[in-house]
């Protein structure tokens, strides 16, 4: 059996504890070079996969843009259109009379179809109607509040005003009202 | 005593200063390296963001010929950038043609700025006809281009004729002047709004005489003859 012989002379040795713990520092570098390739190796890899998707998403993105450059005709027509229309909606919102001549034409048939009533003045407006009715005696004035009162498309019908000249007969002034 | 120190220092200088040098170039490695992923997944994301954005956008406009076919300048008379008002007069003589109407004291006012960029002129007139043709007049203004509100009515009877006294608005607004950049959003026309557009296809469009050239019979005389 060989037997190992340390010549080193005694003041010049190291001691057993420095051997000891330069060994554990020599597993801790062996571990940590290898933590450094490990993090080395997926770093890289990783900026190598981002790398990757940056360029594809970067070449799609200029293709994308050629594409939308292309369509610049398609993108006018859209933008006029969208602009149109919101401009068109904000018209037809605004209060008008154009729905009410309608309305107004039933009523005035009413009036028309009754005997001895006519109209003699309307005023229409966005806020409702304002009319003169002439009718020769009463029987012609009951004759036509009862259609009247069978009318849906108002949402008050108010007898503003009720007068009487013998020369002509009665003078109602009806507010149609419509606005709800 | 002393000598057994220096020897030891000696012997542990030189691992102590390789696991010095490894682990600042691990802890180096590994925040710059990660800092740096986590830059570039970002600017990742924010690149994936635009492309999405770009992608909806060209889908978009690639729909508009199938949404919007052929020519929508008609939308330029709908609500006319410039000149509504002889669009408006023109709708008004023309209409009272139709319905039988005479047609006095009409009268065009101011444009008058509303909001949005609209803009409104009010067209007064007095037309006068038989009763019904009188209501049809007037409610063909809801069908007609460009746009035009009826604002206020005043019908007195006489006979068996109605006289209309009318205040109309006809509207204006100005066209884009400049279209999304490049990288802007572009929004698709709505259900709403493409119903909107294919009634307003239906409306009745104004209609213009062209003047017609004078064709001379014969030639010209040559006056240097």
């Amino acid at each position: 059996m060989d037997k190992r012989i340390n010549l080193i002379p005694t003041e010049m040795a190291v001691p057993a504890r420095a051997v000891k713990l330069a060994k554990i520092i020599n597993k801790f570098s062996t571990i940590a070079t290898i933590l450094l390739i490990l993090a080395s190796v997926i770093l890289g890899s990783l900026f190598f996969y981002y790398s990757l998707e940056r360029t594809k998403i970067k070449n799609n993105t200029e293709s994308l843009i050629s594409k939308i450059s292309s369509l610049e005709k398609s993108e006018q027509k859209l933008v006029l259109a969208k602009d149109r229309l919101a401009k068109i909606k904000i018209v037809r919102d605004s209060k008008s009379v154009n729905n009410e001549i309608l309305r107004y034409q039933e009523f005035s048939n009413i009036i028309a179809n009754a005997t001895g009533s006519a109209i003699t003045e309307a005023v229409l407006t966005s806020k409702g109607t304002d009319t003169s009715i002439v009718f020769v005696d009463s029987a012609s004035l009951s004759e036509v509040l009862s259609p009247l009162s069978k009318l849906t498309n108002y949402k008050k019908i108010i007898l503003s005003s009720l007068g009487f000249n013998p020369n002509t007969g009665f003078l109602a002034n009806i507010l149609l009202q419509y606005e709800y | 005593m002393n000598t057994n120190l220096k020897n030891e220092i000696n012997f542990l200088i030189k691992p102590v200063a390789i696991m010095f040098v490894v682990v600042v170039l691990t802890l180096t490695v590994a925040v710059l390296g990660f800092n740096k992923i986590v830059l570039i997944k970002s600017e990742n994301e924010q690149a994936k963001e635009k492309e999405m954005v770009f992608q909806t956008k060209a889908l978009i406009l690639e729909q508009v010929e199938t949404v919007l076919p052929g020519d929508i300048t008609f939308l330029d008379v709908v609500l006319p950038s410039r000149g509504s008002v002889l669009y408006g007069l023109s709708q008004i003589k023309n209409q009272a043609i139709i319905y039988n109407l005479f047609l006095s004291n009409v009268k065009s006012g101011t444009l008058i700025p509303e909001n949005a960029g609209v803009s409104k002129v009010t067209i007064s007139f007095e037309a006068e006809g038989e009763e019904q043709n009188v209501y049809k007049f007037l409610d063909s203004f809801s069908t007609l281009l460009p746009l035009m509100n009826i604002d206020k009515v005043s019908l007195s009877k006489s006979a068996s004729l109605v006289r209309a006294n009318v205040s109309i608005n006809v509207f204006s607004a100005e066209l884009p002047k400049k279209i999304p950049a490049l990288t802007g959003v572009v929004n698709e026309l709505t259900t709403k709004e493409v119903a909107l557009l294919k009634e307003l296809a239906t409306y009745t469009l104004p209609q213009f005489i062209e003047p017609q050239v004078s064709e001379t019979t014969g030639q010209k005389e040559d006056p240097f003859n």
